[in-house]
C-alpha cells in the first residue's frame, strides 16, 4: 500500500535514523537547517568584513548590500554607493546586484543617495543581451525595479515604457522561461559556471516579489534548478556534460563559480568560495529542502541519471529552434561520467562529455579527463548568434579567447557523436577534410597516476579511485602543456591528427580490482571491434557485460537494440523524474518524495512507507 | 583585410570634419545622416559600457549622439510624412521616437529580439516592418503594437537580415532572409519567395531615382541586381561572386551611380547602373566594411564605413578618401531622413 503522509519534521528523522547507511543520512533537518544557516552566517559575514571601513576605493554592490542587510553600513556605505553609481556599467550585470542593493536598503541611505538609485532607472540603459542568463537577470531586475517604483510613467525608464508595463512584460517573460525549461529543458543547461546566474535572479525574486505567485514560481525554480544540479553533482562538483564551461574551470572543476562555491553554501560538502550570487541565494531566506541535501550527498549506491534538455535558439543553419539534448550520466562515489549525444548543441563552451572523479580536498585538482574535436566556425557561431559571419569569431575571440585556438579544451563538434552506458563511452569522429583544426584533442590531467600506453592499444590511468581505461582509434602524439592556473604544473595534451577517430571509454571502480593490473587484465580481455574506414565504428562489450554498438552517423544500439531517443524523458532517475512537456518535477530519496507542480504553482511532500525505492541497488 | 593604418589611428568619434567645410557642404535643409554604431574596439557584452547608440550629422559636420547609449543599434527608418518619428532596429527590439531621437521607447517586447533593420512603409499609414533574428514582425499602429508576420516563409528559415517597403507602392515589401529574397504585396501578411533560395541577404537597396531597380548584397555570394521591382535577381560580377557583400548603395542624386562593400572587397562603385563594376578604396586603412552610402546631402559623394577604422567620404566615386570620424567604431547603418 502507498500510505502517503504529509512530510513533517517529527517524522523525517524516524525515517533517516531508521534507514540510515551513512553518517550523513542521520542529519535531521533541524541539523540541516543549522548547518545552513552557520554556513549562510558566515558567507554574509565575509562580505559584510571583505572590506575594510577606511577604504572608500573598493567593493562592489554585493558588499554594499550585505552591510545593509546586516545593519553594518555607516558612511563607508553611502560614499562607496555614490562611487559606484556614478558610472554604471555591465548591463544586465550591473541590474541584479544594483536591486540586491535596492531591496536591501531599509532606511539607510539618505534621500539624495535613493533618488540617485531611481534617476539609474532612466538614465542607463542596460543591453538586455542574448543568452538565456542575460534575459533572466534582466527581466528579473526590471520586475523587481519596476515594483519598487509602481506607478511611475514611461518617460522615468529607460525602456520607455511605464512601471506597469515593465513589470507585465518582465513577468510574461519570465513565466514563459519557466514554462520553457520545465516542459523541454533549459537551453544553457548545466552550466558550472553560469548556474549562479540562474540561481541568483530565483532568489531575489524569491526574496522580494510581493506577488504570491511570482514568490511560489520561484521557490520552485530554486528547488527545480538546484535538483538538476544536485543529481548530477560528486562531492560539490558538477559532472558529466554541460552547456557552458570555460577553458579555465574545464580542467579544474572546482573553480567553476556556479557549481562549487553553490553546493559549499547549501549543502556543506565542499570547501568554501564566497560568490556575490551565493551571497544573493544567502540574503534571499531560500532554505533548501532537506530531500535537496540528500540527493546532493548521498552517493552510496551508483545510479544512472538521463535528462533532456535543448539547445539554445537557433537562428542559422537549423530548421528547429531549440533541438532537443539527450544527457546521460553514471554517478558513483568514486566518479561521474556523463555526456550528451554530440554535435553543436551550444555555441563555443560546450562540453559534450567528461569524467570527474572524486578527490579528498577538490582546490586545487585536475580530477577530470575529457576528448573533443577543437571545431571553430563562423557556421556555429551564425546558428547562434546573430551578427555579420565574416566578423564574427573575431567578435567572439575578444571574450572567448580559446574559441579560435587548435589546442582548446572546450566546444562541440558537428562532428562528434558520443555514446554511453553506465561507465563506458564511445565517442567517435569524422571530420571532413578541409576542417579547421582537423584533429582531436584529449586531456590527460596531471594528477593521473599509472599511466601507461599498453600494447594492447588501451591507455590506462588512475583519476582518485577511479580506474580508467581509454582506447584511441587511431594514431596519436602527447604533447606537454602548462597549466592555465600554475605554469609549474603540466598536463598531457593527446592529440590525433586523423580525421576519422574516436575513443573507447572505460571506467571501474578501484575497490572491484584487486590491483591497476587486474583492471588492466579484465579490460585487455573485453570484446572490441573497431574500425575507422568508411565511418568510424565500434563494437564494445563492458565490463558490466553491455554491448554498446556505434557507428558514426546512425543510432547507438545497446545490446543490439537502438536507443530510443524520442523517448527519453525530461528528468529519469532514482532521485528525479519528470516527463517531457509535463511543466512538473518528483524528487524522490528513498520513501521522501517532493512534486514541483508548475501546472497548479503547487509543491507537495510526501513520505511512501512502502519499501519501494528506486535507487539502483543492481548497478553495484 | 587590414593594412595598416593612417593617420586616422585612435578612437576619435566625435568629429573631425573641419565644421567650415561641413557647412559648405550641407545646411539644415539637406537630409539628416544619421549613423547606428558602437565603439566596438574591446568591448563585450557585460564590459564596461562602450559609447554606442545614434549619433545625427549636425549642419557644421559634428556627430551629435542621440538618446540612450543602446549598444546595437542595427538600422534606422523613419516616417516621410512625419520625419521627427524615427524607428531604430535594435538589440533591445525596436525603439521610436517621436522628437527626432531625444526620447525612446522600446516599442517591441520580450518576443522581438536582435532586430536586424526597420523600415516604414511610407504610403501605408502605420505601417512598420521589422526583421529580427527570429523572423519578420509587423506594425499596424506606427509601432504601438506588433504582430509576428512569418507567412509563406519556410519554418526555421526567417531569419532576416534586411528588409525594405517599396518607396512606391503601399504594402509592397522586399524582406533579404538567410533563405533568399522575398516579397509581399499585402503588408506582410504572405510571402514569396522571389530569388537567391538557399542564400543569406544581407542588404537591400532600392533606387530613388529610378524605382524598379534594386541592389542586393549576400553572405558568400556576391552582388544581385533587379530592374524589375525585385521580381528577379541577376548576378553580378563573377569576380566578386564568392564574396561577402555586407552594404549595398545607390545615389539618390543619379541611379547610375551603385556602391557596394563587404569583407575583403574595399568598395565596389559602378556608374552603369550596375553593369560594370570597379574596385576602390585602396588608399583606405582596411578592405573591410560594414556600410556604405551614397550622401544624400551631397550629390555623388560616396560614405563608406570600415570594420573599426573609420568612416571614410569620397567625392571622385572611390579615388581619394577623407576620414569622417568614428575611428573604432562599427558603423552597422548609414541614413538619411529627408525632411518635409
Amino acid at each position: 500500500m502507498m500510505a502517503r503522509l504529509l512530510l513533517s519534521v517529527l517524522l523525517l528523522p524516524v525515517f533517516i535514523s531508521g534507514s540510515a547507511a551513512q553518517a550523513r543520512r542521520t542529519a535531521t533537518p533541524g541539523e540541516l537547517a543549522r548547518a545552513y544557516e552557520a554556513r549562510r552566517d558566515s558567507l554574509i559575514e565575509y562580505f559584510v568584513t571583505r572590506i575594510p571601513d577606511d577604504d572608500p576605493d573598493r567593493g562592489g554592490y554585493f558588499d554594499l548590500a550585505a552591510r545593509l542587510y546586516r545593519g553594518a553600513c555607516g558612511t563607508w556605505c553611502i560614499r562607496r554607493m555614490d562611487s559606484l553609481m556614478a558610472h554604471p556599467r555591465g548591463d544586465m550585470f550591473w541590474m541584479y546586484p544594483f536591486v540586491t542593493v535596492m531591496y536591501n536598503d531599509r532606511g539607510t541611505f539618505p534621500e539624495t543617495t535613493r533618488r540617485k538609485m531611481r534617476e539609474l532607472w532612466r538614465s542607463y540603459t542596460p543591453y538586455r543581451g542574448d543568452t538565456e542568463n542575460h534575459w533572466a537577470l534582466y527581466y528579473t531586475s526590471l520586475y523587481l525595479a519596476a515594483q519598487m517604483y509602481p506607478g511611475e510613467p514611461d518617460t522615468t525608464w529607460f525602456t520607455g515604457k511605464s512601471s506597469q508595463e515593465n513589470m507585465e512584460e518582465a513577468r510574461s517573460y519570465l513565466i514563459s522561461w519557466m514554462d520553457l525549461t520545465t516542459s523541454i529543458g533549459q537551453g544553457e543547461y548545466d552550466s558550472p559556471h553560469y548556474l549562479r546566474v540562474y540561481l541568483a535572479p530565483m532568489a531575489l525574486l524569491y526574496a522580494y516579489a510581493r506577488d504570491p505567485a511570482m514568490r511560489r514560481r520561484a521557490r520552485m525554480m530554486l528547488d527545480y534548478l538546484l535538483a538538476d544540479f544536485a543529481a548530477e553533482s560528486l562531492g560539490g562538483l558538477p559532472g558529466g556534460a554541460h552547456s557552458r564551461i570555460y577553458e579555465r574551470e574545464v580542467i579544474r572543476p572546482f573553480k567553476a563559480p556556479g557549481g562549487a562555491p553553490t553546493s559549499w553554501l547549501l549543502f556543506g560538502n565542499v570547501p568554501f568560495q564566497p560568490t556575490g550570487e551565493t551571497l544573493i541565494l544567502a540574503l534571499s531566506g531560500y532554505v533548501p529542502p532537506p530531500i535537496l541535501h540528500f540527493i546532493a550527498t548521498d552517493r552510496s549506491k551508483p545510479y544512472v541519471h538521463r535528462e533532456r534538455k535543448r539547445t539554445r535558439h537557433r537562428i542559422r543553419y537549423s530548421r528547429v529552434r531549440n533541438a532537443p539534448v539527450y544527457k546521460y550520466t553514471y554517478m558513483r562515489p568514486e566518479y561521474v561520467l556523463g555526456s550528451t549525444q554530440g554535435g553543436l548543441l551550444q555555441p563555443i563552451q560546450q562540453q559534450t562529455w567528461s569524467l570527474v572523479w572524486r578527490v579528498d580536498d577538490p582546490r586545487e585538482a585536475r580530477n577530470t579527463l575529457f576528448s573533443l574535436h577543437p571545431y571553430s566556425s563562423p557556421v556555429e557561431l551564425g546558428m547562434y548568434f546573430a551578427e555579420l559571419q565574416e566578423f564574427i569569431t573575431e567578435i567572439v575571440v575578444r571574450s572567448k579567447k580559446a574559441y579560435d585556438s587548435p589546442d582548446k579544451l572546450t566546444g562541440g563538434s558537428p562532428y562528434e557523436q558520443v555514446f554511453q552506458h553506465e561507465d563506458a563511452l564511445i565517442a567517435l569522429y569524422d571530420i571532413p577534410p578541409g576542417t579547421r583544426f582537423p584533429h582531436v584533442n584529449a586531456f590527460f590531467s596531471g594528477d593521473l597516476r599509472d599511466l601507461k600506453e599498453d600494447r594492447s592499444g588501451w591507455i590506462f590511468a588512475r583519476g582518485g579511485d577511479a580506474l580508467i581505461a581509454v582506447y584511441p582509434l587511431a594514431p596519436f602524439r602527447w604533447e606537454e602543456q602548462s597549466d592555465v592556473w600554475d605554469a609549474q604544473r603540466k598536463h598531457r595534451r593527446l592529440v590525433s591528427p586523423h580525421l576519422k577517430n574516436g575513443f573507447v571509454v572505460q571506467v571501474a571502480p578501484a575497490r572491484a580490482y584487486a590491483s591497476m593490473e587486474a583492471f588492466r587484465e579484465a579490460v585487455r580481455a573485453l570484446p572490441l571491434t573497431v574500425r575507422t574506414e568508411p565511418r568510424p565504428s565500434v563494437r564494445f562489450t563492458t565490463l558490466r557485460g553491455a554491448e554498446l554498438a556505434l557507428t558514426y552517423g546512425r543510432t547507438p544500439r545497446l545490446d543490439g537494440e537502438p536507443v530510443d531517443y524520442d523517448g527519453w524523458p525530461l528528468f529519469d532517475g532514482p532521485f528525479l523524474r519528470a516527463e517531457k512537456g509535463s511543466r512538473r518535477l518528483e524528487m524522490r530519496y528513498g520513501p521522501m518524495h517532493r512534486l514541483l507542480d508548475f501546472n497548479t504553482l503547487t509543491i507537495r511532500e510526501w513520505v511512501d512507507d512502502s519499501t519501494e525505492n528506486r535507487q539502483a541497488s543492481d548497478m553495484q | 583585410m587590414m593594412r595598416a593604418l593612417p593617420a586616422v589611428l585612435g578612437l576619435v568619434f566625435l568629429s573631425v570634419v573641419s565644421p567650415e567645410r561641413a557647412a559648405a557642404q550641407s545646411t539644415a535643409a539637406d537630409p539628416v545622416l544619421y549613423a547606428g554604431y558602437i565603439l566596438s574596439k574591446g568591448y563585450v557584452v557585460g564590459g564596461p559600457l562602450a559609447e554606442s547608440g545614434l549619433l545625427r550629422r549636425g549642419p557644421d559636420g559634428q556627430w551629435v549622439h542621440l538618446g540612450p547609449n543602446n549598444p546595437r543599434v542595427n538600422a534606422l527608418s523613419y516616417d516621410p510624412a512625419r520625419p521627427e518619428t524615427l524607428f531604430v532596429a535594435a538589440g533591445n527590439g525596436v525603439l521610436r521616437s517621436f522628437d527626432g531621437g531625444r526620447n525612446w521607447r522600446i516599442t517591441t517586447d520580450w518576443r522581438v529580439t536582435e532586430v536586424q533593420d526597420v523600415s516604414v512603409d511610407a504610403h501605408a499609414d502605420g505601417f512598420v516592418y521589422a526583421g529580427a533574428a527570429y523572423g519578420i514582425w509587423r506594425s499596424e499602429d506606427g509601432g504601438e503594437s506588433w504582430h509576428e508576420a512569418v507567412g509563406g516563409l519556410p519554418e526555421g528559415k526567417t531569419y532576416t537580415e534586411t528588409i525594405e517597403a517599396d518607396r512606391t507602392t503601399a504594402y509592397r515589401v522586399l524582406a533579404g532572409t538567410d533563405d533568399g529574397i522575398y516579397v509581399s504585396t499585402d503588408g506582410a501578411r504572405l510571402w514569396l519567395r522571389v530569388g537567391l533560395p538557399g542564400i543569406e541577404v544581407l542588404d537591400l537597396q532600392q533606387s530613388r531615382s529610378e524605382p524598379e531597380v534594386w541592389l542586393a548584397g549576400t553572405y558568400r555570394h556576391g552582388l544581385y541586381r533587379s530592374t524589375d521591382g525585385g521580381r528577379t535577381w541577376q548576378p553580378g560580377p563573377a569576380e566578386w561572386a564568392g564574396h561577402s557583400i555586407h552594404a549595398v548603395a545607390i545615389d539618390p542624386h543619379d541611379g547610375r551611380r551603385m556602391a557596394a562593400a563587404g569583407w575583403d572587397t574595399g568598395v565596389l562603385v559602378s556608374t552603369d547602373g550596375g553593369r560594370t563594376w570597379s574596385r576602390r578604396g585602396r588608399a583606405l586603412p582596411t578592405d573591410d566594411f560594414y556600410e556604405v552610402a551614397f550622401d544624400a546631402a551631397t550629390p555623388g559623394r560616396i560614405l563608406a564605413a570600415t570594420l573599426e577604422e573609420g568612416l571614410f567620404a569620397s567625392d571622385d566615386l572611390g579615388r581619394s578618401w577623407t576620414p569622417q570620424g568614428l575611428a573604432g567604431s562599427l558603423i552597422f547603418d548609414l541614413a538619411f531622413v529627408y525632411p518635409r
